[in-house]
């Protein structure tokens, strides 16, 4: 049985300078030594951000990284599908995110003392918008498991 | 005729960009100058192509339009070499290592590619104003610009994703009417 706790956080970090995504919710669920963490990501209104694993090893992949207490390890990180963008007369086409982007991430604890903590996570992206694309970003936060 | 072309572009320009920015926005005319290591090392100055029309793309590896551009830039180039046109690409802030893999080698370009290290140059050719919550190099990526024997800007297209021209069709067309006016 997951005992699923949920917590929303409060206190939006849109007003972060020059960073196009934020995170509205994380629900944590856990089951003995696993963890099921649920992070909704919201990216800005007219903002995209390149997909998790883009055909194009040129682009930046988004990539969610966290640092773990000794003991846990990440079994996986699960993103959603992205959507397909065409670029105005060419042939191409971006596999993008925006609006809210929820990824899920499955943890281990086999060996930790501990199934709570306060971790760093990164979120490192790179966002284009109708106009301009961005410099590679990377979004910082402390997430409670 | 180039130059009603470039006040349309700007205008065009003006009516898109945040109210706040309009009052400061002003064209370059004349282009600002640079020298620029290519990825051998040589300096390549903006002086060596004082009397040549001189096509420049701000790119970075990662930037989806300029990989996209990046094809039609070559057939540009070898179009229009022999009509006293020269192609350069700018790379902003990237090693010279990954620059030759994700872009010279993976497009094997004919003309130079130089390194704007530190964006210096980059931002040298923002436009006072325009989306000034950005580095001034930020704002130039994916941008392309057409520079003319007397090193004065003749059109300059910042990155319009909704109406993006990876065929580098503008930009063919004031050079064509550039060419035809000589």
């Amino acid at each position: 049985m997951i005992r699923l706790c949920a917590f929303v956080l409060c206190g939006l970090l849109l007003g972060q300078e020059g960073q196009w995504v934020t995170y509205s919710s994380v629900q944590v669920g856990k089951s003995k030594e696993r963890m099921e963490v649920l992070i909704n990501f919201e990216i800005t209104e007219g903002y995209h951000i390149q997909e998790a694993a883009p055909r194009d090893a040129s682009l930046v992949p988004t990539k969610l990284t966290l640092d773990l207490p000794d003991g846990w390890i990440i079994l996986g990180t699960e993103f959603p599908e992205p959507e397909r963008l065409i670029l105005e007369g060419n042939v191409d086409t971006l596999m993008v995110y925006s609006g809210t982007m929820p990824v899920r991430l499955f943890l281990e604890t086999t060996g930790a003392p501990s199934m709570e903590a306060i971790v760093t996570a990164r979120l490192n992206y790179q966002a284009c918008d109708h106009r301009k694309c961005f410099y590679p970003r990377e979004f910082e936060f402390s997430l409670e498991l | 005729m180039k130059k009603i072309i470039f006040v349309m572009f700007w205008a065009v320009l003006c009516m898109t960009l945040p109210a706040g920015a309009l009052a400061q926005e002003e064209a370059p005319a004349i282009a600002p100058s640079f020298e620029l290591k290519d990825l051998d090392g040589n300096p390549v100055s903006s002086d060596d192509y004082k009397g040549k029309y001189l096509v420049i793309h701000i790119a970075t590896t990662w930037c989806p339009f300029c990989n996209a551009e990046a094809p039609y830039l070559e057939a540009l180039y070898k179009e229009y070499k022999d009509r006293n046109v020269e192609v350069l690409i700018i790379d902003v802030k990237e090693p010279e290592s990954l620059v030759r893999a994700k872009l010279q080698d993976r497009f094997n370009f004919t003309f130079p590619v130089l390194l704007d290290t530190d964006g210096a140059v980059a931002a040298s050719f923002a436009p006072e104003g325009v989306l000034p919550d950005l580095e001034r190099d930020e704002v130039m990526l994916a941008s392309n610009m057409l520079i003319d024997p007397e090193g004065n800007i003749q059109f300059m297209s910042l990155l319009d994703s909704k109406n993006f021209d990876a065929k580098l069709v503008a930009l063919r067309s004031v050079l064509d009417q550039s060419l035809a006016g000589q």
